[in-house]
């Protein structure tokens, strides 16, 4: 008991230094979009239309380049100044494997070849499709948490213009402190998630036998359903599941291997929690339950139709 | 709860997480948790912990300096600026952010031992390897008495023929492990090898034949012998004909890196 004990709370600690570092790196990002930017400039960069909205939405990771810890209060923050809502879906969803360092790592596992490729299609599509899929709703304030919509989202256009004069970029020396601050309290409200997240995973680890799922390799389907069970179950950073990924070939599927590292930067124990700090909790449901499907469709149909 | 209250409580458990990441990184228990590819990151993270409060708090003082300097304040002012001094964060977010300090201080630090090689897979041939396929292993270019566990599954699991390896002297160091598969006489010297965070740690073990009582599970060998091809679940295995074994300290650095 003692010595599961001690385990469990080396796996949770493990899981929380790294991820509190992304998580810092987040908020930093999030006080910098609250303290420095304004809304006229993300209107400026976001198409209106909302499919290529959603698809620049996929390919801000390459601007924003964070995993799925630091992604959450971005993204949150970015809401709050006006980002629609498909947009930041796909940029949650896509941000944390398609960004240039997810990117070098999986090369510099897998080399350029399928698995880059297909991992990085799956990842924008996705994402693309699973924001547009919310780009039907008018009203954010279903779906996002008051403290994560835009006071003066779906405002009047007088509204938006004085809000959007009132707004003065401060200097470095002012801006600092408040970025500091809010960064703080960003890494407070998102961190309490990360926290239950790490608990949660740690204890599944110390409970769940791994011997027992991987042994579940080969089958077209079950090994798809095993590797993202360990994908959630892992809650690895994104910056380095392309080397553990790397010692499932020749156990388990390709479709499998991909739908671990498309589905795993996308939802894990810890993301599910942190999106509910953001999204009420049907939107999230969503959230999951999408790309989810999508995944395993994807990554069957690799099983079935294609030898590499 | 006050606003200065809450910022109070911030600030000490941020500077605590940046303590409580130093401390491991300057006593070396770090690398019970992470691989050092992370630890620039989290250097860099636990001077954030300790720079955010400081600011923040050099940020309050001058506010509370200014609003010192206010000679007349209306009630209407008193109400607002009351209104401004309100928490904003209910407590119990704050304790949760600090249940891994909390863990961190009661729960005594150690890495990963034998006892966790039950919820994780336990590989004698394992195909770790990062970076692109290698044709032929590292492990062939490294001297057989200087190859570690992980070097020696590599090499079995790379060979097209293991029985080359016979005859070869080998000298690793890890812990104890009594694998069930396993007859009397046999035991298991287990490592954990980590890519990056101690959660996806895998159990890399090799057989050794040691007629003589074993040492407690979970106690740090040192083995030296002739290495032997052993068939364990089908697969050929690396075995070690134990000339001796001594216990040793355990490893600054317990978990080996693919």
């Amino acid at each position: 008991m003692i010595n599961q004990l001690s385990n469990f709370t080396t796996v949770f600690l493990g899981i929380f230094i790294e991820a509190a570092a992304f998580l810092l790196f987040g908020t930093l990002a999030s006080g910098l979009v609250e303290v420095f930017v304004n809304q006229d400039d993300i209107a400026r960069f976001i198409p209106r239309d909302p499919l290529r909205g959603a698809a620049v939405g996929a390919l801000m990771g390459l601007l924003f380049p964070v995993c799925e810890c630091g992604v959450v209060p971005l993204t949150r923050r970015l809401f709050k100044k006006g980002l629609p809502l498909s947009v930041g879906i796909a940029f949650l969803l896509a941000a944390p494997m398609f960004n240039p360092i997810v990117i070098a790592s999986t090369i510099s596992a897998f080399g350029v070849g399928p698995i880059l490729f297909w991992r990085t299609s799956l990842t924008l599509a996705i994402a693309t499709i699973t924001g547009l899929a919310f780009a039907s709703q008018k009203r954010p304030e279903l779906l996002l948490r008051p403290v994560a919509w835009a006071t003066i989202s779906g405002g009047s256009g007088a509204a938006t213009a004085l809000a959007t004069q009132l707004f003065q970029r401060p200097g470095w020396r002012e801006g600092l402190p408040r970025v500091f601050t809010i960064a703080m309290d960003e890494f407070f409200e998102m961190g309490h998630y990360l926290v239950l997240g790490a608990l949660l995973s740690s204890l599944l680890q110390t409970i769940v036998p791994q011997a027992m799922l991987l042994t579940l390799g080969s089958g077209p389907i079950v090994s798809v359903i095993t590797l993202i069970a360990l994908a959630v179950l892992l809650s690895i950073c994104s910056t380095v599941d392309a080397f553990i990924a790397r010692t499932f070939i020749g156990t388990f599927t390709t479709g499998s291997i991909l739908a671990f590292l498309v589905f795993g930067p996308m939802v894990d124990i810890k993301s599910i929690l942190m999106f509910l700090g953001v999204f009420r909790p049907r939107p999230v449901v969503y959230l999951v339950l999408l790309p989810l499907i999508m995944v395993i469709l994807a990554a069957v149909t690799i099983n079935l139709y294609t030898t590499w | 709860m006050t606003l200065r209250v809450q910022r109070a409580i911030q600030s000490a458990i941020l500077t605590a997480l940046g303590l409580f990441f130093l401390s491991k990184i300057w006593t070396g228990t770090f690398f019970w948790y992470l691989s050092d590819r992370f630890l620039l990151l989290t250097l860099v993270a636990a001077i954030g912990f300790l720079v955010i409060p400081a600011v923040v708090w050099l940020r309050q003082r001058v506010d509370d300096s200014h609003l010192k300097s206010t000679e007349h304040i209306h009630d209407g002012d008193q109400e607002h600026i009351r209104r401004q001094d309100q928490a904003s964060l209910p407590i119990h977010r704050l304790i949760v952010v600090a249940i891994p300090l909390i863990l961190g201080v009661l729960i005594p630090a150690r890495p990963l031992s034998a006892s966790a090689i039950s919820n994780k897979e336990l590989n004698t041939t394992a195909s770790l390897n990062v970076g692109n396929v290698a044709k032929s292993p590292k492990a062939d270019t490294i001297a057989p008495n200087a190859r570690t566990v992980l070097d020696w599954a590599r090499a079995f699991n790379y060979a097209s023929d293991p029985a080359i390896y016979e005859g070869q002297q080998a000298d690793v160091v890890g812990f104890v492990y009594r694998d069930p598969r396993l007859p009397a006489g046999q035991f298991l010297a287990g490592r954990f090898a980590i890519t990056h965070c101690v959660a996806e740690a895998v159990a890399i073990g090799m057989i050794v034949q040691w007629p003589n009582d074993a040492p407690a599970e979970d106690t740090w060998v040192e083995v030296k012998g002739v290495v032997k091809v052993a068939i364990l679940n089908g697969k050929p295995t690396p075995m070690i004909v134990a000339e001796t074994v001594q216990p040793v300290a355990r490893p600054t650095r317990p978990y080996l890196y693919p």
